[in-house]
């Protein structure tokens, strides 16, 4: 059952991520220069990963819903083994990623191609890219996933009346501001972290992005069992 | 019912969850504003619509906040309500941190003396004592404590010859002009102020001050008062927000006082005579008076070394005065004779923790390490300012290793300031261990770049070859032959043997290039000046060897000539007269010229009697005024006379010319001699003789001049050591001007030559005007003989606070306000 769940899910999402891990890949091994805590692209990219794991895996377009929900497992087994194909996707990325520096691939590449100075004193100080890494596709992956699952929630007894399509306006409004707001931090971080605050700045990251990002990955679960236990699910 | 109306817990939480970053980011960023403006940021008022709105920007920024909590609790479908609450508090954000303009009544606004004024200042107003820096006080709360005084009060002492400096001493009024302006005003003050440099000091008064001022401050530090400088004015921040208006007055953060100069040299000059426990009370008293001290102090014993190498290279005493500060160094930084790694280790967790704290000098320090482009600040400042950490270092030795490479690793997330002082350590070691750490850290912040390139791993040559290829510290779109000059400038004071060879190699490969277009090549040419004669003034390279390497350069002429002749004066020293204008181009001028100093030189030989004016005139089509890149820093001797005569107005003394005459007044041969003899002769070249020997400066004074306005903007320190060659004695003697004779009669007191008595008593006998004016220049001159006789005395009346700093300085004459401006009270 959770092999039709996860081929299901891949096949949604795979078209759509796969090109970005092997950009993120190509990038990460490519880039001449060291990786630092934050980097504008691998930012992006993972941003770019976690929406589209999200999006693609939850969204349930046409009649696939009514047919999702009507096999025998329960909708808690179908949003647990979701949710989990999405952080293990993000998860093996990132392993990749370390193997790719740690093993010392990247070090190959820039040194053998563009006989690169940095390597190998920096070969195992670039791990720490992988904080912007996590931080943007985790909050991209939840603040996604939270959107996806609240355009179908069934509402409290007194709302029953709101029209679906002003619930799905405000929806889209949310993802768009959610997006723009996480998009403006990012700049902001990365343009006080070019003004040379590198350092001084890493515990604001953390407390800015790793402690959501931390509590998001808590909270999910229980959240999603919920949202699904409760939705309106069209005939 | 009301429950079922909420939306569930889970759901909240998970709402909260991914607003968390905003919450998160919006309280550090408040924090900040709030720290950063302080109280007069909360106590603005607001103006929308000619309408005061008190606590408006309190309201705004806690206004999502609040909106976020009580949705949150309350659970409810509100969320386009509280999206746009959100977005709206935001927009409103900006608005007002962007675009509104803050409007403070004068009467709200804030005194700040809190930016580098020495902490621990005694600060009075009206002769009421406010307090000690750092200080805030509102212009009511002013009011209220202090009464007004209706006419500003007698100065003991006014120097004329401030450029461009408040010399008003001790009272300094908080609303002159110049002080605080609101916008428009001051935009018509900095277009006067360029008239203002040469202006008579009469005129000087009228532009600055005016009876209408209410208040006067005094300061004083450790018992010695202190004036501020203002070169600075705080308020050109609003040229860039025009219609922003003055939430607070910030008083200029630079300030000295006047007993420095005499009081540094009394300690140099005391130097020798001590024993090592009167050593002790030494190293006691310097670090009581060292926020102020620091500058004069470190530049008196830097003088006193090079006075005593100049005359026997082998003197003991030159040792003496160069690591006189090394035993304090050990006193502030509790290190013993020999120190401990324990020691060393408490010592270097002190400065990272220190630095944390907004230690200006660390930060300072981290500017010198970090900069790339500012020469003064790069190559000067740590020896002047922090000759103490220097010492320290020296002290630590070989025993800091270990403590230090403990430091590199456990440290490595702290405070990025706390790595300054770190690295300057492994620059004075350059030790290849630090290397890894270095380049970690490097890639981590780019900031370490001199450190990490001058460490003598082997390592660092494939680095180098990466980063001097690299894109990103330039901006994306620059074009190949624009690069090329920002990066040999980014990379110039690299000091590497190792990557030495690699430097050049680019440099060739740059002036190879032929896409170059006419304004990139110029730019080259001036980045290669730069960095040519950087290893110029480098013992360790070989000029021979440099200047062959510059002749197979495809420079420019010009260029090619100056790095030539510069290799030349440095190589062989001073020979001839064009030497001499070489010397004084170092630091005035880049000649540019189509005439070769050797042309002058022959000129000057085969026209004996003519004097440079004469030259300029002869050869006044020649000069091309060019104010182009080559123009740095410096100016033109040669230019500004050409300016001058092709606008065919009379030349006037301007300071580019006296430091020209300054340079040649520098080595006493018979050569020289005769050339200031011959300038003295001609109208312009005896003004600018005489206001050379009223300066007094020296080629160092010159030098040091220019680090102190980078650093502490106190120009005036007055040379106590130096004397004027025998020869200029003479020219005292054949003056016959009385304005000259009291122009040049406080230089005089200042020289230690008997001659000057000499001089100084018959001018004071002559029966002439003015006649206190040089009594009481005479009686300075003596008291300025007896404190060179007695400073051993006048030391331990200091160490045991019998006199104060301030007591060593020559009586003053005071100045009183009279018909609007400021006259001395003899006149």
């Amino acid at each position: 059952m959770n092999t039709i769940i996860v081929k299901l899910a891949f096949r949604e999402s795979g078209m759509y991520i796969v090109p970005v891990i092997l950009m993120l890949l190509g990038y990460v091994l490519f880039r001449q220069d060291p990786l630092r805590y934050f980097d504008i692209v691998v930012t992006l990219l993972a941003m770019l990963l976690g929406f589209f794991l999200s999006w693609r895996s939850f969204a349930d377009y046409g009649n696939v819903r009514a047919f999702l929900f009507s096999r025998s497992y329960s909708p808690s087994r179908l949003f647990l083994v979701r949710w989990l194909f999405g952080l293990t996707a993000i998860t093996v990325t990132g392993l990749v990623l370390v193997a790719m520096m740690v093993f010392g691939i990247r070090q190959s590449v820039q040194q053998g191609l563009f006989a690169n100075g940095w390597f190998p004193m920096i070969r195992f100080e670039e791990l720490r890219v992988l904080m912007s890494y996590s931080f943007a596709s985790l909050l991209t992956y939840h603040t996604t996933l939270y959107f996806m699952l609240t355009n179908r929630f069934r509402p409290p007894v007194r709302l029953h009346g709101v029209s679906l399509w002003l619930r799905r306006l405000v929806t889209v409004f949310l993802i768009f501001y959610g997006v723009a707001i996480i998009v403006a931090l990012v700049f902001l971080l990365a343009s006080a972290f070019n003004k040379g605050y590198p350092l001084l700045g890493i515990p604001y990251l953390y407390l800015i992005f790793g402690i959501p990002a931390l509590l998001q990955i808590i909270i999910a679960p229980w959240f999603g069992i919920y949202c699904y236990n409760n939705q309106e699910i069209e005939s | 019912m009301k429950r079922t109306n909420r939306l569930p817990f889970i759901f909240r939480s998970m709402l909260l969850s991914i607003f968390l970053p905003i919450f998160i980011a919006l309280g550090i960023l408040i924090y900040t504003i709030t720290i950063r403006f302080g109280n007069s940021f909360w106590d603005a008022q607001s103006l929308i619509g000619g309408v005061p709105i008190p606590w408006f920007d309190v309201f705004l920024i806690t206004f999502p906040y609040l909106l976020g909590i009580w949705l949150f609790w309350k659970g409810q479908w509100r969320l386009p309500v509280f999206v746009a609450g959100m977005l709206y508090s935001s927009l409103c954000l900006l608005v007002v941190f962007d675009f509104l303009p803050q409007y403070t009544p004068p009467e709200k606004r804030t005194i700040r003396f809190d930016s580098d004024i020495h902490r621990g200042v005694n600060i009075y107003c009206n002769g009421v004592y406010l307090g000690q820096s750092p200080l805030k006080i509102r212009v009511n709360e002013l009011m209220a404590k202090v009464p007004e005084w209706t006419s500003p009060p007698e100065q003991p002492c006014y120097n004329e010859d401030a450029w461009f400096t408040y010399t008003w001493y001790p009272w300094d009024d908080f609303r002159s002009k110049a002080r605080f302006l609101e916008a428009k005003e001051l935009i018509d003050f900095v277009q006067q102020s360029g008239s203002r440099l040469s202006s008579s000091a009469q005129q000087k008064q009228s532009t600055l001050y005016d009876a209408s001022c209410r208040y006067w401050w005094r300061f004083e530090y450790n018992e010695s008062q202190k004036i501020l400088v203002s070169k600075n004015f705080q308020s050109l921040y609003y040229f860039s927000r025009p219609f922003e208006q003055i939430p607070e007055y910030s008083f200029p953060p630079f300030s000295y006082s006047p007993s420095v100069a005499i009081h540094a040299w009394l300690l140099v000059d005391v130097l020798d005579k001590l024993t090592a426990a009167e050593k002790n009370e030494w190293d006691k008293h310097v670090l009581k008076y060292w926020s102020s001290l620091r500058l004069a102090l470190t530049r008196t014993l830097k003088i006193k070394a090079e006075q005593y190498r100049s005359k026997n290279p082998e003197d003991p005493r030159i040792k003496l005065f160069e690591t006189a500060l090394d035993s304090t160094a050990r006193l502030k930084y509790g290190l013993s004779d020999l120190p401990t790694e324990e020691e060393c280790r408490r010592l270097l967790t002190n400065w990272v923790n220190d630095s944390a704290d907004k230690n200006r000098p660390f930060q300072i320090v981290g500017r010198y390490l970090n900069s790339t482009d500012d020469d003064h600040q790069g190559a000067s400042v740590p020896a002047q300012e922090y000759l103490l950490v220097d010492s320290a270092v020296k002290s630590m030795g070989e025993t800091v290793r270990k403590p230090l490479t403990e430091q590199w690793r456990t440290d490595y997330y702290r405070f990025e300031n706390g790595w300054a002082p770190l690295l300057y350590v492994s620059r004075k070691d350059r030790d290849k261990e630090y290397f890894g750490d270095l380049v970690r850290y490097f890639a981590t912040t780019y900031n370490g770049r001199l450190e990490l390139l001058e460490n003598q791993n082997e390592r660092v040559i494939p680095l180098f070859k990466t980063l001097l290829y690299r894109k990103d510290i330039l901006p994306i779109d620059m074009s190949r032959v624009d690069r090329y000059h920002q990066i040999v400038s980014f990379y110039r004071r690299v000091n590497n043997p190792l990557l030495e060879q690699i430097y050049r190699d680019y440099i060739v490969d740059a002036l190879s290039d032929p896409k170059h277009s006419e304004s990139s090549r110029d730019k080259l040419n001036h980045s290669v000046l730069q960095a040519v004669s950087d290893r110029i003034d480098r013992k360790e390279i070989d000029k021979n060897e440099l200047a062959v390497w510059v002749r197979s350069l495809p420079l420019k002429q010009m260029v090619k000539d100056i790095l030539l002749r510069k290799i030349h004066l440095t190589r062989d020293g001073v020979k001839s007269f064009a030497d001499l204008i070489e010397l004084a181009s170092h630091f005035t001028v880049l000649v540019d010229t189509n005439i070769t100093v050797a042309e002058v030189n022959r000129w000057f030989e085969e026209n004996p009697k003519k004097t440079l004016h004469h030259f300029y005139q002869e050869f006044r089509e020649e000069f091309r005024y060019q104010r182009n890149s080559y123009a740095n820093n410096d100016d033109i001797v040669i230019n500004s006379y050409s300016i001058s005569l092709k606008n065919q107005s009379s030349v006037d003394i301007d300071e580019i010319s006296v430091y020209f005459v300054t340079a040649l007044m520098q080595t006493e041969t018979p050569e020289t001699q005769k050339t200031i003899k011959q300038l003295y002769k001609d109208e312009i070249g005896r003004k600018a003789v005489l206001s050379a020997i009223k300066r007094k400066f020296s080629l160092q004074t010159i030098i040091q001049d220019n680090i102190i306005r980078h650093i502490d903007y106190s120009t005036d320190y007055p040379d106590y050591s130096t004397d004027y060659p025998d020869f200029i004695y003479d020219i005292f003697e054949t003056l016959y001007e009385q304005e000259e004779k009291k122009d040049l009669a406080s230089s005089l007191a200042l020289c230690s030559s008997p001659r000057a008595e000499q001089i100084l008593e018959k001018w004071s006998q002559e029966n002439q005007t003015g006649k206190q004016h040089f009594i009481s220049n005479l009686e300075n001159w003596r008291k300025q003989k007896k404190l060179q006789e007695q400073t051993k005395k006048l030391f331990h009346e200091l160490v045991e606070e019998k006199i104060t700093p301030d007591d060593l300085l020559p009586p003053q004459t005071p100045w009183v306000w009279k018909e609007n401006k400021y006259v001395p009270v003899s006149q």
